[in-house]
């Protein structure tokens, strides 16, 4: 009787294969797997607790992230702003004066002006016969001239 | 060719005012420009008359005694395509009879003969 709960005792006892490789346990690379932090150490802890609240955590350091840098941005280029804004005005208020005090009239006015003056400088180098030789001949040694200078 | 000039030589070769030869010799047949001592030429010839067809044929370097082929050339298929050849006919004599140089007096008689044809 004493051999035979000598045996049981031996079966009941949990036999470790000496086969098994710990293999699992050497890749582990998760160095806080034997620690429980239980949200006080790490300051994001709780974005391991589901992820519902996961989600609204990073949403929140998001926005966070976004107001920093925003604040920042303001704070390094206010004045370059606000003085491309003010030119920006400056331009607008004069070219709306221009607007409001030049007429259509007005711009007709200069259009034809220009195009009159064109026609007189367009007639006056017209060459024709009924320009004098003395004319044609003054006319003649300026070509030549205009030719010497552009070669 | 400048164009302003090309108008200009057209102008004077309108032109009955007889300075427009002295402006068409001293700017035009004196030109460094083949071209433009072309159209010079061919003016010269159409106005057709005794002081300009002088100048095309009594005159060394100018016309038909130009250096440039195509220049002669011209000169004398204008001269050729006058209407009224009487002027040119009697220039072209008195240059074969009476003038210095030999090659002007050949280009005037060569271009005689071809008038001849």
């Amino acid at each position: 009787m004493a051999t035979i709960d000598k045996i049981s005792a031996i079966l009941n006892t949990k036999i470790e294969n000496p086969f098994k490789i710990k293999a699992r346990e050497s890749i582990h690379t998760n160095p806080f797997r034997d620690s429980k932090f239980d949200g006080n150490t790490l300051p994001f802890a709780d974005i391991f607790e589901g992820s519902e609240l996961k989600t609204q955590n990073k949403a929140k350091m998001i926005m966070s992230a976004i107001a920093g840098s925003v604040s920042n941005f303001s704070k390094r280029i206010s004045e370059p702003v606000a003085a491309f804004c003010n030119k920006v005005k400056t331009n607008l208020s004069s070219a709306w004066n221009y607007a409001k005090t030049t007429t259509l009239s007005d711009l007709g006015n200069s259009i034809s002006e220009k195009l009159s003056s064109m026609r007189k400088n367009a007639e006056m180098n017209k060459i024709s016969e009924k320009m004098s030789v003395a004319d044609l001949e003054s006319a003649w040694i300026n070509e030549i001239n205009l030719m010497k200078e552009a070669a | 060719m400048n164009k302003k000039i090309s108008q200009i030589i057209d102008a004077l070769t309108i032109h009955q005012d007889n300075d427009s030869i002295r402006v068409l010799e001293s700017l035009g047949t004196n030109s460094s420009d083949n071209d433009i001592r072309e159209k010079t030429s061919r003016a010269l010839v159409k106005k057709n008359v005794h002081d300009s067809l002088k100048v095309v044929i009594i005159n060394e370097g100018k016309g038909i005694n130009d250096l440039s082929p195509v220049v002669a050339m011209s000169t004398i298929n204008e001269i050729l395509a006058l209407k009224d050849k009487t002027e040119v006919l009697h220039i072209l004599e008195d240059t074969i009879n009476m003038h210095s140089n030999e090659t002007v007096r050949e280009n005037a008689a060569s271009v005689k003969s071809l008038l001849a044809l």
